[in-house]
């Protein structure tokens, strides 16, 4: 820092003449604190999201006919497994259930083999958690928080009779409930051991509904599935980078389109302050040019107005960026929730997991202060500049 | 030994229907320790030349050396360094910071310089001592006298400790008291060896007893000066 | 219209360029009007108008220069967001390459920043005189500025139109990893040639700071810098990745490695700037550069010292070197 008598100044006519600085600060911070609210809000869904399909599977394997997915042969894994390259490769059998009542109710039926090393790693963690053995000991379910919720409305407080899809009744224990903070596995799933789950949906012992691979080495990724789609005719291979591109482009379409739109925001907020500054300096030209007869060089009244500019800028920026966290992640971001999400796929009360990181909060001073300082510096230098013979005046 | 040499000074202002002479052919020296009076007319350049004196006007040609500095073409930094530490100005208006205290005001021309806060605060306090304002060290300025504003004023032209102290119309907007007092100051000044200009047309003066030393300008030029005799 | 250009870190990269840029621009063309009259020698009215007027090319330089030096990690991080649309891509270094423009971009972008420094210490040498000796010198270097910030401005422009997110484009392994058994390294050196030439190329360098060699230092800085970038890349990198095959300036940005890549190459580049800039000056005003080389020496003591800390960590840690 430059000098303690220079800061002390500074702040003392910061101070005493802060009603000139009131209306631009006021106009910063609805600023700020709108642009931080949405970044926060689409940073925040977007590692949501990102943190999902990370603990997805590398690849998905599936058959298709007829454009529509059908169950594939076992067989299919064997002619994967001399691949090299892949850690683990598993079969799933999953699919939708339909109860059948007056008010139906979808579930989502995941059979697992427990003993397997799970390569969806957020089942790996529920799996640490439960005792398999017992799980396996009979038909036992683990069941997702809003289907456990339907059971106990519907008199299935300890076991549920699924009507598998071949016509027999099947009854499966409650074994345990998936806790409801889980975002990343929905609250619809039942998780079952994999030949329950093939007896509920129907379908042969030889039959699974997809394979997932896992592929350690990322570099090895386009190469692999260039190999993979090469062994059976109707085989479609997904992979994670697939689906991570597919979410990012969507985001980055829609925060794009909005920070378009803010740029214009941005620049009739340039002009105002251009004026402002024009308006508020010139009033000061007497005062700066006392100072210059006093031994002031142009470059300590640059330094002078650059700093209380970068002190308004600073004060703003934390103010407006720290209502904006207590307003989204602790507030919930109320109205803005329904504009940013409208109402497609997301319930009333989501939950934004707090994500803070320093590129985020770069982008917000970089579209607040490139702007402010651009508008400003202009009237600045020519205050600056003031005659010291205006002093004599 | 002369701390002010002017040679051939002219100052012309250039305004939109031509240009018009404020100052011409302006050729004198000061010794240091002198008290020097402007005297002249109104209109006549006495303001034109106390502020090339100070360094905050430049002359349209000519050389001027202060304390050794030829500060005519001196860029900016450098005579602003030259400004703040070599003159003290007492202007007509007395040009306080209104927002600031007396104290505040007396150490604004310290700022650039880099100087600790105790030490400047220890200065402030030794020059309202000699500018009789102690008592109103913490007053906000817009409240005070004009007579206290004035002894502000010198108290902030002395802080630097500047071998040369200039007064613009010192007198004009004080009773007669108060200006009496303020003679009073100048020759404390002088006793500490400080270098004295003032431009003024009030009679006070030189019906004092200060030992001055007159310069008469009349329509730009000197006309008189009782050293020099003309 | 190309995805790329709606992401965030993107959109706000380019439009601080623009901004940037248009600032400079006016600077640039009041720096036209400034040389096109300045005669110091003269009492005129414009001249003294020309010496404020400098003052505004100042301060739009200043603040430029700011925003350049934030910008450079901004952009470095934002290329690395991008490895999740672009195919192929691990890190920076896939899509900085993901067209022809990139790397010199890149190449630009670090020039610039040493532009702007020395500028700035030229500067401030020219004001504390008295009579701006530097004057005529650094106004064209800032006309050069312009032309070099207008081109970096197409560049961006231009890359980031084509990169072509359908195309895959390689990863760091490809780009930097040893190409069946060719030597990446410059002047056929070895790994352990190269590592004796860093250390002595350093003391070397502490050397001629210590002692103000300005022409030495022009020659042998720039040679530490170039084995420097090599080194980090080739050896020292790889004890930051613990892994003896991964080869690449781009990835210790990363999250993984704790940011690290920002201060290695920060420092690095901090301390070629100021030791460069400080003999340009010391050669063209026989001043003396002192405090610039001192800084520089501290710079390139954090540097070595960082680099040589991740060998020591790693071999106190698992007894063998990689
Ligand atoms: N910026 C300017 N542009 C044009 N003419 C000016 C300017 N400043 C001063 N003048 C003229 O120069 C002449 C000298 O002015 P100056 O202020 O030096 O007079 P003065 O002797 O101080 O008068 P007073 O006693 O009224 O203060 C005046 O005629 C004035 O009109
Ligand atoms: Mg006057």
């Amino acid at each position: 820092m430059q000098n303690r008598l220079f800061l002390n100044y500074l702040l003392i006519s910061l101070l005493k003449e802060r009603s000139r600085h009131i209306g631009v600060v006021l106009l910063s911070l609805l600023l700020i604190f709108l642009l931080s609210s949405v970044l926060f809000i689409s940073t925040s869904i977007q590692t949501t999201i990102q943190n999902a399909i990370k603990s997805e599977p590398d690849f998905v394997i599936q058959r298709v006919k007829g454009g529509l997915m059908v169950p594939l042969p076992l067989s299919w894994i064997d002619d994967i497994e001399d691949i090299r390259g892949i850690s683990t490769i598993q079969p799933r059998v999953w699919g939708r259930y339909t109860t059948a009542s007056s008010e139906p109710e979808t579930m989502l039926i995941v059979g697992i083999d427990p003993l397997d090393p799970q390569s969806n790693r957020a089942f790996s963690k529920i799996m640490n958690q439960t005792d398999i053995k017992s799980f396996l000991d009979g038909n036992n379910m683990i069941v997702g928080s809003d289907i456990a919720k339907w059971m106990d409305m519907h008199y299935a407080k300890k076991s549920y009779r699924f009507l598998s899809l071949g016509g027999e009744f099947i009854s499966v224990n409650r074994f345990a409930t998936l806790p409801k903070s889980s975002n990343l596995i929905s609250g619809d799933m039942v998780i079952v051991p994999l030949e329950l789950a093939q007896k509920i949906l129907n379908y042969d012992t030889q039959n699974v509904t997809d394979i997932i691979l896992n592929v350690p080495n990322h570099a090895e990724w386009s190469n692999l599935k260039s190999k993979l789609e090469e062994l059976h005719y109707d085989i479609r291979v997904v992979s994670k980078q697939d689906s991570i591109k597919a979410y990012k482009q969507m985001f980055d379409y829609k925060g794009g389109f909005f920070l378009a739109l803010f740029m214009i925001v941005l620049l009739a907020f340039a002009m105002i302050l251009y004026q402002r500054y024009t308006q508020v300096l010139s009033t000061e030209k007497k005062q700066i040019g006392i100072l210059r007869a006093l031994g002031w060089s142009v470059q300590d009244v640059l330094r002078l107005k650059m700093y209380e500019t970068v002190i308004v800028i600073i004060f703003s920026y934390i103010l407006a960026v720290t209502l904006a966290y207590i307003y989204v992640f602790i507030a919930h971001a109320p109205l803005l929730q329904q504009i940013f999400l409208g109402t497609d796929g997301y319930s009333g009360n989501t939950e934004w997991i707090p994500v803070i990181n320093l590129p985020t909060l770069m982008s917000i001073l970089l579209l607040y202060a490139v702007p402010y300082f651009s508008a400003v510096i202009i009237p600045v230098w020519r205050i600056a500049v003031t005659d010291p013979k205006e002093a004599m005046l | 030994m002369n701390i002010i040499e002017l040679e051939k000074i002219n100052k012309e202002y250039y305004t939109k229907d031509g240009s018009f002479t404020a100052l011409k052919d302006i050729t004198f020296c000061i010794q240091e320790g002198e008290c020097v009076i402007l005297r002249g007319i109104s209109g006549s350049g006495k303001t034109t030349l106390l502020s090339i004196l100070a360094g905050l006007d430049r002359p349209t040609s000519g050389k001027i050396t202060v304390d050794g500095e030829d500060i005519a073409k001196l860029p900016d930094i450098h005579l602003s360094h030259f400004r703040g530490h070599h003159i003290g100005m007492v202007f007509q208006h007395y040009n306080l910071l209104e927002h600031l205290s007396v104290t505040e005001n007396i150490i604004t021309p310290l700022i650039p310089m880099k100087i600790t806060p105790q030490e400047a605060y220890k200065r402030a306090k030794e020059k309202m001592e000699i500018a009789n304002i102690s008592h109103k060290a913490d007053m906000d300025t817009n409240r005070l006298s004009g007579g206290e504003k004035q002894r502000v004023a010198i108290a902030r032209a002395l802080i630097a400790d500047p071998k040369i102290i200039l007064c613009d119309e010192p007198t004009a907007n004080l009773d007669r008291a108060n200006a009496k007092r303020f003679t009073d100051i100048i020759k404390k000044l002088i006793d500490i060896g400080k270098t004295v200009v003032i431009a003024t047309h009030d009679p006070l003066f030189w019906e004092s007893d200060l030992d001055i030393r007159i310069i008469d300008i009349e329509d730009a030029k000197i006309v008189a000066d009782s050293k020099v005799e003309v | 219209m190309n995805t790329i250009l709606l992401n965030r870190g993107v959109i706000v990269y380019l439009s601080s360029e623009i901004v940037l840029w248009g600032i400079f621009a006016i600077a640039f063309v009041v720096m036209i009007s400034i040389l096109y009259g300045w005669d110091f020698d003269k009492y005129t009215q414009k001249q003294y108008i020309l010496q404020k007027r400098a003052w505004l090319t100042v301060t739009i330089l200043s603040f430029v220069s700011i925003f350049k030096f934030l910008l450079l990690p901004y952009f470095v991080y934002t290329i690395d967001t991008l490895k999740d649309i672009v195919p192929g891509a691990m890190c920076a270094a896939g899509v900085i390459s993901a067209n022809s423009y990139g790397l010199k971009l890149l190449l630009l972008k670090i020039l610039i920043l040493f532009g702007f420094t020395l500028w700035i210490i030229l500067n401030r040498y020219d004001l504390n005189a008295k009579n701006y000796p530097l004057f005529k010198i650094k106004s064209w270097f800032f006309i050069l500025l312009f032309v070099a910030l207008t081109v970096e401005l197409w560049l961006d422009i231009k890359y980031f139109l084509h990169i072509d997110i359908n195309i895959p484009v390689s990863c760091c392994s490809a780009l930097f990893g040893q190409l069946e058994g060719a030597n990446p390294l410059p002047f056929g050196l070895n790994t352990n040639t190269m590592l004796l030439l860093f250390y002595i190329l350093y003391m070397l360098s502490m050397l001629l700071l210590f002692s103000s060699e300005a022409w030495l230092i022009l020659i042998v800085i720039p040679l530490f810098g170039v084995i420097s970038y090599y080194s980090v890349v080739y050896f020292f990198g790889t004890y930051i990745y613990e892994l003896p095959t991964h080869k690449c300036p781009f990835c210790m940005l990363q999250k993984d490695y704790y940011y690290i890549g920002y201060l290695i190459w920060s420092s690095l580049f901090g301390a070629v700037y100021l030791s460069l800039s400080g003999a340009i000056l010391q050669l063209l005003t026989k001043s003396n550069s002192k405090n610039l080389y001192q800084w520089s020496m501290k710079l390139f003591t954090l540097f070595v010292a960082v680099c040589s800390l991740y060998i020591i960590t790693y071999y106190i840690r698992s007894g063998v070197l990689l």
